[in-house]
């Protein structure tokens, strides 16, 4: 039986911040760092969202989106898994935002667990699982998929990547739905680079050093991230789109639009020449007004694409991600 | 991956299991001392938990790691051979999860290059079950999937080991474990698996501090269980419904069942546990519980190690790993 995407929402809070404002505010460096590139002049994001709500508010809010999108109810859901990929209210694994997501949209029948993994790709983690679940057991039929993030205050930029923005992205999953219907997935780990990009928390606090909010800020193993992400990344983009392609029996011309990350413009520019993709089939508007939403990113990017018509009934699409941690992931859907 | 053509109808099951208890011994003496509570309030309390094993490394990760490896070992199998490596760890790890994930550092820790890494949280003990459920499901329906390799490692916070010390609920050790399921398994045969969540107990057992809500309040880094949240009659009769249920499934009684297996919380959650169940030997893994204290899902596996021991050499029979989650999350999985 076919499953398919019934319904995929996002929430961004209404407020904004200039993103020139939040680099002076981090002291991001100024000048080139790889390739004639100036982070500061070249990122391509003007504005990001930020909020002061929890993480937790973020997912709740999310998740009401998409089951009023959806049109089912709360208790029409089986599963719900929280794909969060930042530190969240609480600590995790410990916590996760899914029981409170469980209470606020009434899916009193729905088992809730959080994907600890995958980064950015843990949307393709959390969709694999849900998927694997949904057609070996009779009992799950509605799969709700959510996260939220919010930044700490003075570590939205993560340098030399992108620029973070609160908010969150969700989805409902369902069997015999013919939207958006799941044609394969495909996730590779490696897992050497679990450290380039961490977060220390209080539990890494040093016996002389203050307890403050800049333990849960993002940092990045600069060296590892060059050595290791860098020279790579296209590589395993190759390498999970060919694998991917390559068992549904498709090629890269079969691809009607990919949806891709919203980190920067060369980041971008990229993407699309590595893979000898034509810039007008890969969701890049929202990198300007609103940088990049960690995992939520996947969720948003396909959204507006069908709300701006680049998505359309019967296109082949491929939503495809890397994650920290470090991941490459890739689905391709029926429209 | 991934999807296969038809979901495979063979049989999943555990290959091997394996735990690592760190070598130095804490005497529930000395953690009273160290964390000023009265030893005759332990008693009281009927914890029954005689000491606990300490983990002195910097890497919380390492136990998991040294239990991954004998795990494989255990199985005759290469790292080369695992498909899916899955993180059902409870408390902090390495560093701060979500953003960080140990079954990432275990693939790379032993080789198992093939593998991608998962994880599942916020599920206390019954995260262990969870990730059975996504397992079997994986590798029943995931043409990428036959082997999986099951991990965890909880390392107790400094001074955190007695929880709630207003009035102890248990006290809690150190440890790792690590488990191979297959669909080429012929000892430990999954059955069916159940889990249920209360939302409204969703912070019953939680570490307020540390987080987004409380980042710099060092006081509040400590696990604790909201009494006002843990119901003790409706999380045992959440169990002893989802029990049921996994027995119904199976196509048997809950009265075929011949072994429960649950964590190793306390002796009085034991005596609940056994009252339930109608358990004719009321604490059968209760020299793991006073050994080791309560290590969360690791618990399960070394009780569920000696089950296996206790079975030797006997016909098949029926039991049921089980986790109340202390109201939140509960579990069961039933095992042939």
């Amino acid at each position: 039986m076919d499953i398919g995407i019934l319904a995929e929402a996002y929430y961004l809070p209404p407020s904004k911040k200039k993103v020139q404002d939040i680099l002076d505010a981090e002291n991001i460096p100024f000048g080139t760092f790889a390739k004639n590139v100036d982070f500061r002049r070249d990122i391509g994001i003007e504005e990001v969202h930020v909020t002061d709500e929890m993480p937790s508010e973020v997912a709740v809010k999310t998740a009401k989106n998409v089951i009023s999108k959806s049109g089912i109810s709360g208790s029409e859901i089986d599963l719900i898994i929280d794909f969060t990929s930042l530190p969240q209210d609480y600590i995790g694994p410990t916590w996760s935002a899914a029981g409170l997501v469980q209470e606020a949209i009434g899916a009193d029948r729905a088992f809730c667990t959080a994907l600890t993994v995958g980064g950015c790709a843990s949307y393709h983690f959390a969709m694999r699982s849900a998927l694997a679940l949904m057609r070996s057991d009779e009992k799950i039929n509605t799969v709700l998929l959510v996260a939220g993030d919010r930044t700490p205050d003075l570590n939205k930029t993560y340098y030399p990547i992108t620029v973070a923005s609160d908010g969150g992205g969700a989805l409902i999953l369902k069997k015999g739905c013919d939207r958006a219907v799941i044609l394969g997935i495909e996730t590779i780990s490696i897992g050497r680079l679990h450290d380039v990009w961490y977060v220390p928390g209080l539990g890494r606090k040093k016996p002389d050093e203050e307890a403050s909010e800049t333990l849960i800020h993002m940092y990045c193993n600069m060296k590892k991230f060059n050595e290791g992400v860098i020279i790579r990344n296209f590589f395993m983009f190759r390498k999970v789109i060919n694998k991917l392609l390559s068992r549904i029996g498709m090629t890269m011309d079969d691809i009607d639009y990919f949806v891709y990350p919203t980190f920067s413009t060369w980041d971008q520019k990229y993407f699309c020449e590595a893979l000898n993709i034509p810039r007008e089939k890969v969701s890049t508007e929202g990198l300007r007004h609103r940088g990049h939403v960690q995992e939520s990113d996947m969720v948003i990017n396909y959204a507006r694409a069908v709300e701006d018509g680049a998505i359309k009934k019967g296109d082949i699409v491929m939503v495809v991600s890397n994650g920290a941690g470090f991941a490459w992931s890739a689905v391709v859907v029926r429209h | 991956m991934t999807d296969k053509k038809s979901v495979s109808s063979s049989a999943v099951g555990i290959v091997a299991m394996a735990c690592c208890f760190p070598e130095k011994i804490l005497p529930i003496s000395e953690i009273c001392l160290q964390e000023g509570i009265d030893p005759d309030f332990i008693l009281e309390n009927e914890l029954d938990i005689g000491q606990v094993r300490v983990f002195e490394g910097e890497w919380r990760s390492d136990p998991a790691v040294a239990a991954a490896k004998e795990c494989l070992s255990r199985a005759g199998l290469k790292p080369t051979d695992i498909d899916v490596i899955v993180d059902f760890s409870v408390l902090p790890q390495d560093y701060v999860v979500p953003a960080w994930s140990m079954s990432n550092k275990i693939q790379y820790d032993i080789g198992a290059e093939h593998a991608f890494n998962i994880g599942f949280g916020g599920g206390g003990v019954t995260n262990l079950l969870a990730a059975f459920k996504f397992v079997s499901a994986l590798i029943k329906a995931d043409d990428g999937v036959r082997t999986a390799l099951l991990i965890a490692s909880d390392v107790s916070i400094p001074r955190n080991r007695v929880i709630n010390p207003d009035q102890p609920m248990t006290i809690l050790g150190d440890g790792a474990s690590a488990l191979i399921v297959s669909d080429s398994a012929d000892v430990l045969e999954i059955l069916e698996t159940e889990i249920s969540s209360d939302s409204s107990r969703h912070d019953v057992f939680n570490i307020p501090g540390g987080g987004l809500a409380h980042p710099d309040r060092i006081d509040l880094y400590r696990v604790k269980i909201d009494p006002l949240k843990y119901s003790v009659s409706s999380s045992f009769d959440a169990l002893k419904q989802l029990s049921r249920k996994a027995a119904d499934l199976a196509g048997i009684s809950l009265d075929e069942v011949n072994h429960f297996i649950g964590p190793n919380i306390s002796g009085k959650d034991q005596s609940r546990f056994a009252e339930l169940f109608h358990l004719s030997d009321a604490d059968p893994f209760g020299k793991n519980r006073r050994q080791y204290g309560h290590v969360q899902a690791t618990d399960l596996v070394i009780n569920l190690s000696d089950f296996l021991e206790m079975q030797a050499g006997r016909k098949r029979e029926f039991g049921l790993v089980c986790s109340h989650g202390w109201g939140h999350s509960s579990g069961a999985m039933l095992i042939k």
